[in-house]
């Protein structure tokens, strides 16, 4: 549980967050930036690895305090922001395809009708992720990319306003969830198999990786565009 | 220790030699051997907790129907005895499978990790209600369609639904599918 809000600046050493937060693991892989950084605190980092100072800020603050900063942020950080989001979508594809691997050998160790309906539950699963990744692809970050380049057009888009696409996520994250939830409380014990810890691991891994993707679109890209439709100056 | 095992299988000598393994492992109180379940309805067996096994051709169509026609209890368990081609969504409607080469000691296993389950399975926590309304959504049926069928209002619906997900802990329709199938809920040829 989180108690203590931590000061979060532009001076505070990475080295220090990192040790107790795999979130911000996933977050400095999302941008490219490699380990072995030392001391160097988080506007060292942004300026060595070419990331915005602001955005990479932000997103650390709302990693550790849990809190959104989205102010923190200017149309500057947006393509950043994007590449974040972006990269994120690559990043679970990979952790899918590897997950699918362990389920399918789990779904060897079992058989009859738990093997249908285990793969029936998650091949629907990975369809409600792959269109909801591809719902953001297509039209959520081209519409986003229009903030900050001036060439990009959209057309035909089915996001007019960012409100259209709010709230989009919570049905994969209930599902994910629910998956748990069968492999810890439902599946019966007489399901041996060591894939079945195998998958919860890789649960463990996916289910914050995603959280942290669906709180920096909530807090702090849906936010700052908003201030961007109305022409606030940010 | 199960109270009864039964076994269907027009041959008696494999009828002989499953009741024999089970007899010198002390897997179940009781067990009774038929040639078809018309020899069930008419015998005195009226064991509670009890595993079926039977011969994949002597089912009436599938389980579910078997279990319908024959008047068994919806939790019974049945496991598949095969040592010829069957169809592998028949073999799938069964809880478990033995074959005809499997060793006397795997065989025993299987049957004993099925009654282990059913322990299991027995408490669920779903009402008689709420395991009507989980029936009717996860056939398909809008909580309006579900409030028709069973004469309740839409409101009482949704109620019991907020509450079967708390009580499982499962909120999307296909994990509820899963819980479903799991707890013996619902038939895997119900879902498809």
């Amino acid at each position: 549980m989180k108690v203590m809000i931590l000061n979060i600046d532009y001076d505070t050493k990475m080295a220090d967050l990192i040790i107790n937060n795999q979130q911000i693991l996933y977050m400095l892989d999302r941008f490219n930036i490699p380990l072995g950084f030392k001391d160097a605190t988080i506007e060292e980092l942004a300026t060595t690895n070419n990331v915005d100072k602001d955005a990479l800020l932000a997103i650390t603050q709302l990693i550790i305090n849990e809190e959104s900063h989205a102010e923190i942020c200017t149309r500057n950080s947006l393509k950043d922001l994007l590449r974040f989001l972006d990269n994120s979508h690559q990043s679970f594809r990979d952790k899918i395809a590897s997950l699918k691997l362990i389920i399918d050998k789990f779904s060897e160790d079992i058989s009859g009708k738990y093997e249908i309906i285990l793969k029936s539950f998650y091949n629907e699963y990975i369809e409600d992720i792959k269109k909801h990744f591809l719902f953001e692809e297509e039209n959520v970050f081209p519409y986003i990319k229009t903030f900050f380049c001036d060439e990009c057009q959209v057309e035909n888009s089915c996001v007019k306003n960012i409100s259209d696409f709010e709230g989009n996520h919570s049905d994969t994250e209930l599902k994910l969830k629910d998956l748990k939830n069968i492999l810890i409380k439902y599946l019966p014990a007489s399901i041996k198999s060591r894939y079945r810890n195998k998958i919860l691991y890789c649960l463990y891994d996916l289910e914050p990786d995603m959280n942290l993707h669906a709180e920096v679109e909530n807090k702090i890209v849906i936010p700052l565009v908003k201030h961007l439709e109305k022409g606030e100056s940010c | 220790m199960l109270d009864c095992i039964i076994i269907i299988e027009r041959s008696s000598i494999i009828r002989k030699g499953l009741a024999s393994i089970f007899a010198k492992n002390k897997t179940a109180h009781k067990i009774c051997a038929y040639d078809s379940f018309d020899a069930i309805t008419q015998s005195s067996c009226t064991c509670e907790h009890r595993v079926i096994i039977a011969n994949p051709t002597n089912l009436y169509e599938s389980v579910a129907k078997t279990k319908k026609a024959y008047n068994i209890h919806a939790d019974t368990h049945f496991i598949a005895l095969v040592y010829s081609y069957i169809k592998k969504d028949i073999i799938n409607s069964f809880d478990e499978t033995i074959y005809i080469d499997d060793s006397p000691s795997s065989i025993v296993n299987k049957i004993e990790a099925c009654s282990k389950e059913k322990t299991n399975t027995i408490e669920h926590p779903l009402s008689k209600r709420e395991i009507e309304i989980l029936k009717e959504l996860i056939g398909g049926r809008t909580n309006k369609e579900a409030a028709d069928k069973l004469c309740l209002s839409v409101h009482t619906v949704v109620t019991h639904r907020k509450n079967i997900m708390e009580k499982t802990g499962i909120k999307s329709l296909s994990g509820l599918a899963v819980y479903a199938i799991v707890n013996n809920i619902m038939d895997i040829q119900e879902i498809k």
